[in-house]
């Protein structure tokens, strides 16, 4: 990931290094916003204007479900399977989508994930 | 082709095999209820905007509350009996006051938007329908306790919610509700709308403290409360949203007003997530004191599609199962407690005869070893083997010892966990192996 381009997110950075530390995840939304995921170059961008050690920002990055360090497919669904949503058929959903289309969507059988299917249906 | 099926606004994925409606448009605002003091904006299927919000007397309160002395608004809180919406049920005056008694500057004031407790969405509806209510009530907090930082801490997967909130913040700073010299009352306050990044063990206040300060998020020990020592060690009161709504009619009607609603020792009204084989699901109000009986038949519409009622789940993952026994029950926190049933934060999942409980209870034993943050062995350890256990309930491969196994992580995690997760995370199994021993008996290896 050498070709990365750091610039979009020094910007962000830069104009918020002087909160340090509790800046640490906007920084880490930002940087996912900007680049689909986190990489390490930018993991790293991250560590050294916010002077947080880098094994920190790592563990930070994995503890939180909605970070990722790996590249992700273009559209991630999130389609939650907890006990109502199951029950309002989000199981069916699940495994259509999986039969049809592992290819082009990267599934995340995602807990309580609100904005797909977990209101109840009328 | 399932995809095209979305685009064109239907699917045919009913889970017992039925067509569904078509669900191209999404369900906004479900709201029903009775006494809709806190809800009585949402339903409109989109955000109430500011000009709105004060038509319908928004920011009367505040203004009231701006010319009263700190220590009356607190007085007032205490005397309405106001208790947390998010769970915990802790006395809500009595957090400020602990608060406002502190020297320490800077305090601050947070409103507790991580909601993800599986099956409630009722702080959802709040922020993306009403947020000035929560705005107007985080304000009112921060003048009672002397606060001039505030935050709202918004679960990340709540998207939509966090445009709503956004604009109202914006739109807010420019009619002078935030920012210097409040409506010229001289007080100064100001909000960041600060986003989670997906944790369920983040919507614990320290948890939450931790996330906002940039590290992961693992409860810390309490004592210290966060009314002495919360975000950055610094005299913090933080709120579930429900509770921040209450607080504008609280000011409004004063205390006596808001307790005519409710019963005496739970007064106002509550939020219900009706969800599961009820007939209309969705959010709804009640005063505390109505029985669950007129919650899931007289507004809810009772079990759909000719069921019946086999299992209901209060309180969500964290909570436990109940049957048709306690339908009579008055839903309010002093009759729960005598039937040993949780509130919690309000949820009601409702199970027909044709569901198999070992498929809830493995996917809420999933979630909890999923969301445990690792910090406390028994919870982190705890949550794995009791999956594991459950995984074989599931599968009819029960080894024996298990049922004493599971009953035994329950005790451990319930004591040695230093936070609420690890304190419920067996709570809704016990009760299934309390209500409905044959299944646990029919799933031994053979």
């Amino acid at each position: 990931m050498t070709d990365l381009d750091l610039r979009p997110l020094q910007s962000v950075l830069s104009k918020n290094a002087h909160k340090g530390r509790p800046f640490l995840l906007p920084a880490l939304m930002a940087t996912q916003e900007l680049y689909g995921y986190i990489p390490q170059n930018a993991a790293a961008e991250v560590s050294k204007v916010l002077r947080v050690p880098l094994a920190d920002v790592f563990g930070v990055i994995d503890f939180y479900a909605l970070f990722h360090s790996n590249p992700d497919h273009k559209t991630v669904l999130h389609i939650c399977n907890d006990p109502a949503c199951a029950m309002a058929g989000s199981d069916a959903l699940l495994k259509s989508f999986q039969a049809s289309e592992t290819n082009r969507i990267t599934l995340s059988k995602k807990r309580h994930a609100s904005d797909f299917v977990n209101m109840p249906r009328p | 082709m399932i995809i095209n099926d979305v685009q064109r606004g239907r699917v045919d994925v009913d889970a017992r095999g039925g067509p569904l409606e078509d669900i191209g448009q999404k369900p906004y605002g479900i709201i029903g209820g009775e006494n809709r003091t806190i809800t009585t904006n949402c339903g409109k299927q989109r955000a109430t905007t500011l000009p709105e919000y004060i038509t319908s007397g928004g920011y009367d309160s505040l203004m009231k509350a701006l010319s009263m002395p700190p220590a009356e608004i607190i007085k007032e809180v205490k005397a309405s009996g106001l208790v947390g919406r998010g769970g915990a049920a802790f006395p809500t005056g009595i957090k400020w006051e602990g608060a406002a008694r502190e020297a320490a500057q800077p305090k601050y004031v947070i409103c507790n938007a991580d909601e993800a407790e599986p099956g409630t969405f009722k702080d959802r509806v709040l922020l993306e329908e009403d947020p000035h209510r929560i705005i107007e009530g985080l304000v009112i907090a921060a003048y009672a306790i002397g606060a001039h930082i505030g935050y709202i801490f918004l679960r990340g997967e709540y998207t939509n919610a966090f445009t709503e909130v956004t604009q109202a913040l914006a739109d807010a700073r420019q009619a002078g509700y935030l920012g210097e010299n409040i409506l010229a009352s001289g007080f100064n306050f100001d909000i960041e709308l600060f986003r989670g990044a997906g944790a369920y063990v983040c919507g614990e206040e320290t948890a939450l403290f931790e996330a906002i300060e940039g590290k992961r998020g693992f409860p810390r020990m309490k004592p210290p409360f966060p009314t002495t020592n919360g975000l950055f060690n610094q005299p913090t009161v933080i709120n579930n949203v429900e509770t921040l709504c209450n607080i504008p009619s609280i000011i409004t009607l004063g205390s006596a007003g808001y307790r005519r609603l409710g019963t005496e020792k739970s007064p106002g009204t509550k939020l219900f997530c009706l969800s599961g084989d009820v007939k209309t699901p969705g959010l709804y109000e009640v005063p505390f004191g109505v029985t669950l009986r007129h919650l899931i038949y007289d507004l809810a519409g009772g079990i759909r599609a000719g069921g019946t009622l086999k299992a209901i789940l209060l309180g969500g993952a964290a909570g436990a199962f109940t049957n048709e026994s306690t339908l009579d029950v008055s839903l309010t926190f002093e009759d729960l407690r005598a039937s040993g049933l949780p509130l919690g934060s309000g949820v009601v999942t409702v199970f027909d005869h044709t569901r198999d409980l070992r498929d809830a209870v493995l996917r809420i034993a999933t979630f909890f070893a999923n969301e445990s943050c690792g910090k406390c062995y028994p919870c982190q350890i705890g949550t794995q083997r009791q999956l594991e256990i459950i995984q074989r309930l599931a599968a009819g491969k029960l080894i024996p010892g298990d049922q004493e196994r599971l009953t035994d992580i329950y005790w451990t995690m319930t004591d040695a966990s230093i936070c609420g997760l690890g304190q419920t995370a067996a709570s809704a199994v016990l009760s299934v192996l309390k209500l409905w021993p044959e299944l646990f008996e029919e799933s031994r290896s053979k």
